[in-house]
């Protein structure tokens, strides 16, 4: 594992943080699933880098992914904040623009570019350079990594000042301490606080039609919303 | 390792450097973030007799058990202090031009209260009702259940606050602070979504659409980011 | 004493989908248009912007986008001998309000209806006798064919980039499609939206049966399209929350999406909104403009030359009544037509609960999309031995996974307590809903007028709605409703539980936002409100768009005809009305 670790460390170090002063973007706290598809472009050519293409080639399936959750697992060194040097990137990011058509980064990267697992990346404290540079590959179909289509009809649509400012945006973004918080799966909390003793109650009144509705909206099988 | 590492794995390890190779220690940050209604513990609506009734009332409604907490745990009295202290409780997009008349269930809410008004008249009539077994929260939970049920089915007559209008319009908002975003002041650290598998506010499902799968990512609320740069 | 302002062209009375389909039309024919609209305006940046618009209990539950109640409502009551009361939250419905209308909080379901169902009095007595419709139906021929109308749905179509899968091509059915649909001149503009796990199951156990599934007809995207108006949708997220929500992604076709953008740049286009309309004047038959309240209540006068009325179907009604055009119907002596033929929706589910090892993930949906079967739809069955006429789509169609609205749970199920909370944690991703989405006769009773007791905050009387499920549809309910719990039976859940449509028709949940009728569309002035252009028969510079102009509700949702009709209309003013102002029937 430490090897295979190496590998990705010369350039995004050794605990995945990156090194956007050269371009080299961050891997800790990617979604893992985000990651093994990169690795999966690189590999069939829906990325291009000289360096990665190759590299992502020699990896087996298995060691992509193993990879990609030792990364993603990785807490990612904390990055203070910079100014903001770009309110006209925040309006994109967080509101979007109705005159291009454009709607807001957050919808699909999560608040403050923390990401949004399983494919949306975190873009918090990326370089400016790395993010201008993967938008136009975006636009000019270089990079083909969202099968949805989203990102390269965005990219198209956004002037070049504005993916200036929205990349400025994202690099300014603290890093994410990304929390951790237990992941969506049925646990035990707390035990009851007090004799739960109670007797079952009725069903109530009301019974017929247990919400069946229309255009597509089933309604409340268990019926609460009803005042 | 598997297999062995071919020429341009083995340039990228030098450039790695040996003197790197000490593997940082993997750490994951298990702590969740305070909600932000940690600090708003104090009801802005009810009285004090009132926040009695709402929090015994709430518990039998939704009790905590080894599923997750209930209703009380995940904040819900103090989600109906908020709605009744705001623009809900005071009858906004409720028609409020008279006569007023006694209806069919079919046709729904016919009482002149605003939500508001109509809590403190029941709860007043409900403490008045059980005033020689010293209020509603000194029932047994057996005792408390029963009395729910009648207040269901229409059994206890609260006078000028209806029958039954009281107790849906109580289920329904303890439900409503049960199951909302976490930014009204229920639902505490999102954990009635991860009780049943919610997600929340923020998500994109494209690519995940048509497999038998569990979705195992964290829920997220409309809360985060709005504590951010620049704002 | 209204202030008057200088002659329009034309006034649009809404400014929704049929205003926008209209409005554009008509100021590309050269005509000063004037939209008011009682709403706010609002668009996709940044009303419509994630996350807040993901919040459950203020668009869903409190229902934000909707009509404010506190301001008008309707009254209701099951039949004429009961007191209307207003329904003072309205929760049976969904009426929008704001530019864009309720085309911005729905769901995408984007169909044809059937020409079985424009020709229902007549093909149903030609095929079972004249005695077979019930008494009490007064159901009416529309006074157009499929044939008539293909066109203008192909349009609709194309303007709203639905996703489907073509079914009959000229003639040529086609497996995998809805083999029962009428023929169309070509495909979906787009192909079917990906299919979720709980569809998939269904389809199985559809064709093991030997139904005819296929993909559900969504305006929600499938791929990046580009429409005839050059504006382009993006695919969409699946997010979950579609109907009473405004769509973030510019992903669920709305006239914000495909149209408005066109409309509200162009010069001769003027929008107001916050702008009540009263009444629609009228002057020896013909109409002279409208009457309006602005937002501050000023009263204003608007000439205009032409009046084009694309409220929600129930206010269209309501605008004539006020406004004295046409004859109100009278149930008793089923004389007159403005408030005739009120119908609905008749919907039913039956739920499908499965283990642990099915996850149904309902918050990964979208509005539209599903997979259904037409078997039962229309006439597509025969129902000379089931004593009922009409029909229904059966099909998984789930759209969200919300859970203040979604909480599936076997019968017997407590509302409260550990059992309800047992039965959440144990049913909310492993319970798949199958609707069925039937038609409604229309029938003597069930009607619209004005309420003699209630009013808005204008003052003015509010609309009353008279109306309990007929005979014919219960009876209906009760077969389609098994048909569908035989499809979930063979789906394999552990449990399968039915909810066939019973008496009394209750408005204190949500049933469906398919109310039509009141002021329909026919050949014969005697028995309808409209022509087949949608013209008044009464008021020839006056055109009614909407569900209102539906005879009688059928099988599919109503949102494709509605705009089909719309483009009709405006085929037909353009074509013809400005040429020659008069009756075109």
């Amino acid at each position: 594992m430490l090897e295979l670790v190496l590998l990705c460390a010369g350039c995004h170090g050794m605990a995945g943080e990156g090194r956007p002063e050269a371009g080299y973007p961050r891997l800790a706290g990617q979604p893992e699933a985000y990651l093994v598809r990169q690795l999966e472009a690189y590999a069939d050519g829906r990325r291009k880098s000289a360096v990665m293409e190759p590299l992502a080639r020699s990896l087996s399936a298995q060691e992509r992914t193993r990879l990609a959750r030792e990364f993603s697992a990785r807490t990612p060194l904390h990055r203070q904040a910079r100014p903001l040097t770009s309110p006209r990137g925040e309006a994109l990011a967080r509101v979007g623009d109705e005159a291009l058509r454009v709607q807001a980064c957050q919808n699909c990267h999560g608040p403050l570019g923390r990401g949004q697992a399983p494919y949306g990346p975190s873009l918090a404290g990326l370089s400016q350079e790395y993010l201008r540079a993967e938008l136009h590959a975006f636009r000019s179909g270089a990079r083909a990594t969202d099968p949805s289509g989203q990102m390269p009809a965005l990219a198209r649509r956004l002037p070049e000042q504005d993916v200036a400012a929205v990349a400025a945006y994202y690099a300014g973004l603290p890093v994410p301490v990304l929390q951790r918080i237990e992941p969506l799966a049925r646990h035990a909390t707390q035990p009851p606080t007090r004799a739960d003793v109670g007797r079952e109650p009725s069903q109530g009144k009301d019974e017929q039609g247990s919400g069946a509705t229309t255009g597509g909206a089933q309604g409340p099988a268990g019926g609460s919303t009803q005042r | 390792m598997s297999k062995p590492a071919n020429p341009s794995r083995r340039r990228l390890m030098q450039a790695a450097g040996a003197g790197l190779a000490v593997a940082i220690p993997l750490r994951r940050v298990d702590a969740q973030p305070p909600g932000p209604q940690a600090t708003q513990d104090r009801y802005e609506f009810f009285s004090a007799a009132e926040a009695a009734f709402i929090e015994a009332a709430v518990a039998r409604l939704i009790p905590a058990d080894e599923l997750g907490p209930g209703a009380v745990e995940a904040g819900v009295p103090f989600f109906i202090d908020r709605q009744l202290a705001g623009a809900y409780g005071a009858g906004a997009r409720l028609y409020r031009a008279g006569p007023w008349r006694q209806g069919t269930p079919s046709q729904g809410y016919q009482l002149p209260h605003t939500p508001a008004e109509l809590f403190r008249a029941a709860i007043r009539a409900i403490e008045e009702r059980l005033k020689e077994k010293s209020g509603f929260r000194n029932l047994s939970p057996h005792d408390q259940d029963g009395f729910l049920d009648a207040l269901q089915n229409g059994k206890v007559d609260l006078g000028a606050a209806g029958t039954s209008e009281f107790f849906d319009v109580l289920l329904a908002l303890t439900m409503e602070g049960y199951l909302s975003d976490p930014a009204y002041g229920g639902n505490r650290g999102m954990a009635a979504w991860r009780m049943i598998g919610f997600p929340g506010a923020y998500s994109n499902y494209y690519e995940l659409v048509g497999r038998n799968a569990a979705f195992e990512a964290a829920p997220s609320s409309l809360a985060e980011g709005k504590h951010g740069h620049g704002r | 004493m209204a202030t008057r302002l200088r002659e329009t062209d034309a006034v649009l009375l809404g400014v929704g989908l049929v205003g926008s389909i209209v409005g554009l039309e008509l100021v590309r024919a050269g005509l000063k248009i004037v939209g008011l609209e009682r709403g706010e305006p609002r668009h996709t940046v940044p009303d419509f912007q994630g996350p807040h618009m993901h919040d459950e209990l203020r668009y869903a539950v409190r229902k934000s986008l909707m009509m404010d109640t506190a301001k008008e409502t309707f009254t209701f009551r099951n039949y004429a001998g009961q007191t209307a009361l207003p329904l003072r939250r309205i929760e049976g419905f969904l009426p929008g309000t704001g530019l864009g209308g309720s085309a911005v909080h729905w769901n995408g379901q984007t169909w044809r209806f059937q020409d079985t169902d424009f020709r229902m009095r007549t093909l149903t007595e030609e095929r079972y006798g004249k005695g077979f419709l019930p008494e009490e139906a007064t159901v009416q021929d529309w006074g157009v064919t499929a044939a008539d109308l293909e066109p203008h749905f192909d349009r609709f179509e194309h303007l709203f980039g639905i996703c489907g899968k073509a079914g009959n091509l000229n003639g040529k059915k086609i497996a995998g499609g809805n083999v029962f649909e009428d023929p169309r001149s070509r495909e979906y503009p787009n192909p079917p939206m990906k299919e979720p796990y709980g569809c998939t199951l269904f389809r199985k156990a559809a064709s093991e049966l030997g139904f005819h599934p296929f993909p559900s007809p969504s305006a929600n995207m499938s791929r990046q399209y580009v429409n005839p108006e050059g504006l382009e949708l993006n695919t969409c997220t699946f997010c979950g929350y579609c109907e009473r929500f405004g769509c973030e992604h510019y992903a669920k076709a709305s006239p914000q999406t495909t149209i408005l953008p066109v409309l509200l740049k162009h010069e001769r286009f003027e929008l107001r909104t916050g702008c009540q309309v009263l009444r629609i004047n009228t002057k020896g038959g013909v109409a002279t403009g409208v009457t309006y309240a602005d937002a501050s209540g000023r009263e204003f006068e608007q000439p205009a030359r032409l009046v084009i009325v694309g409220l929600y179907a129930l206010n269209n009604v309501r605008m004539l009544l006020l406004s004295r055009i046409g004859t109100p119907y009278d149930p008793r002596t089923g004389r007159g037509v403005v408030g005739k033929n009120y119908a609905y929706q008749t919907t039913s589910n039956v739920d499908v609960f499965f283990d642990e090892s099915v996850h149904v993930n309902p918050f990964m949906r979208a509005g539209a999309n599903g997979v259904v079967i037409a078997d039962f739809v229309s006439d597509n069955f025969d129902h000379s031995k089931l004593g009922f006429a009409g029909g229904g789509y059966i099909g998984e169609v789930m759209s969200h996974g919300r859970p203040i609205e979604h909480q599936p749970a076997p019968p017997g199920t407590p509302k409260w307590g550990s059992g309800w909370k047992r039965a959440l944690v144990k049913h909310y991703n492993h319970t798949v809903a199958l609707n069925v989405h039937a038609s409604s006769l229309a029938v003597r009773a069930n009607h619209l007028d004005l309420d003699p007791t209630y009013r808005d905050a204008w003052g003015q009387p509010l609309l009353r709605i008279t109306f309990e499920f007929p005979e014919n549809d219960i009876r209906m309910s009760a077969y389609l409703t098994e048909q569908a719990r035989r499809i979930g039976e063979a789906m394999g859940g552990r449990q399968v539980a039915a909810s066939p449509r019973k008496r009394p028709y209750t408005t204190t949940r949500y049933q469906s936002t398919h109310n039509t009728g009141g002021a329909i569309m026919g050949a014969d002035r005697a028995t309808s409100v409209v022509n087949p252009w949608l013209q008044s028969w009464d008021v020839h510079n006056v055109f009614v768009i909407g569900a209102s102009a539906f005879p009688q509700n059928a099988s599919y949702n109503p949102t494709g005809p509605v705009g089909a009709l719309a483009f009709r209309a405006a085929e037909a003013i353009v074509g013809r009305y400005l040429k020659k102002p008069g009756p075109l029937a």
